[in-house]
């Protein structure tokens, strides 16, 4: 299991694309020992040419793109907030950076799926 | 720079003076403008969910809970203008809600941003230090300032010249203590989590007696480690509802009792070999070894 959102998502494109650790480490032309170490946490930031390459490599969509790029800046957001968004197709990679970067008051904290409601909702309330 | 407490304050400071606000309460509708950040109220919040923020496309928006009591939505506005000014995030999961967990110290130093933008120290102290100590005149800054009782009482504790400490309790054990300068420099230490002293009014309170007015009590009922002595004077009051009990406590001196000299500071000092020499304007170096 990936310790990072980064890794995990990256593990996710990946597989998705049934491709091996080392194909993709050959096609973003980067070490694989260092993209292994991205997709299990051991690596958290890489920088935005690798990124770039690696998105290329994985064939990565818009969406997915944005999320590689706003986790890689932001190794503390939550796995399961990834899991939630790749699962959650409706969810806008502004919508998941929003939902990833809120912060509470209080000792509650609502569900992913509330959670990007309430993004949406506040938005929609603009004007 | 890492993050403390007095860098938390510098930057609260910084937007207080950028506002410049001359009256009370303090403008929050200004601070949320400085900050460049838009606010929404939230009425589907639940009653334990006082507000949340977040970012979209570099905009930031601040929520608040509309069902809350105003003061309470002024300080939650200040809360989450702290993690956006201060960059702190909050925690994924749900925190516990148990007094023996402590506080996160990112919330911890949102609080104090909050407090510094809601009490400005050039319009709070002044007011505070003409004040009488007691819960009558931390009820009368709370309603003048449009804050909770409990935000109040922390900072008059914080700013006041005098020596003394508002302390919040929750079912018998001590949260935190907010102590004045006079009595941090003195070593005054309420220990977190302790129980309250049996002896105290707190405790009296607590078990259902009925008291009027401030009490005596013995500094080191409340102190900890407190070799001075001393009799502080103690008000207070209960909140049945949430077993919550929030006390004050003051020397009615203007400064704590000296530092008692223990038998070996006695001896130091009665010995005159060890104390420095008079000052004759002759230096004492170099010395004849001089190096040349």
């Amino acid at each position: 299991m990936a310790l990072t959102g980064l890794g995990f998502l990256l593990q996710h494109l990946r597989e998705e694309r049934r491709d091996s650790l080392r194909d993709v480490a050959k096609l973003a032309d980067i070490d694989h020992a260092y993209y292994y170490r991205l997709e299990t946490g051991g690596k958290e930031s890489p920088s935005d040419d690798v990124l770039a390459k690696i998105i290329k490599a994985l064939k990565a969509g818009e969406r997915e793109a944005e999320m590689l790029r706003y986790l890689a800046k932001h190794p503390e957001t939550d796995t399961a907030l990834v899991e939630y968004a790749l699962k959650d197709k409706t969810v806008t990679s502004e919508e998941f950076s929003s939902a990833a970067g809120a912060v509470f008051r209080g000792n509650i904290r609502p569900d992913y799926p509330k959670l990007i409601e309430r993004v949406r909702r506040m938005l929609s309330m603009e004007e | 720079m890492a993050m403390d407490e007095f860098s938390v304050i510098m930057e609260a400071r910084k937007i207080v003076r950028a506002v410049n606000p001359t009256a009370i309460p303090a403008p929050v509708e200004a601070y949320v403008e400085r900050v460049g950040a838009i606010l929404k109220i939230d009425m589907s919040l639940a009653d334990n969910e006082p507000g949340w923020s977040f970012d979209h496309k570099g905009k930031k928006y601040i929520c608040v809970n509309g069902k809350d009591s105003p003061e309470r939505q002024r300080f939650t506005i200040c809360h989450e203008l702290a993690h956006i000014v201060l960059g702190l995030p909050s925690e994924h999961q749900e925190v516990p809600s148990s007094s023996y967990v402590k506080r996160a110290q990112a919330e911890i130093y949102c609080d104090i941003f909050a407090a510094e933008l809601l009490l400005p120290f050039g319009l709070f102290r002044p007011l505070a230090d003409k004040a009488e100590i007691s819960l009558v005149s931390i009820d009368a800054l709370a309603n003048r300032f449009n804050v909770s009782f409990m935000a109040a009482g922390s900072r008059f504790a914080a700013v006041l010249k005098a020596p003394c400490a508002f302390v919040f309790s929750e079912k018998g054990k001590v949260r935190y203590g907010v102590r004045s300068t006079a009595l941090r420099d003195a070593g005054a230490w309420i220990a977190p989590r302790i129980e309250i002293p049996q002896g105290s009014l707190s405790a009296k309170l607590r078990g259902g007696v009925a008291c009027d007015g401030p009490e005596e009590i013995e500094a080191d009922e409340w102190f900890q480690h407190w070799e001075r002595g001393g009799t502080l004077l103690e008000e207070a009051r209960h909140l049945d509802r949430f077993d919550q009990t929030l006390t004050l406590l003051w020397f009615e001196d203007e400064v704590p009792p000296p530092k008692r000299g223990t038998g070996r500071d006695t001896e130091i000092e009665e010995d005159e070999d060890v104390l420095l020499k008079e000052l004759d304007g002759v230096l004492p170096w170099p010395g004849k070894k001089r190096r040349r």
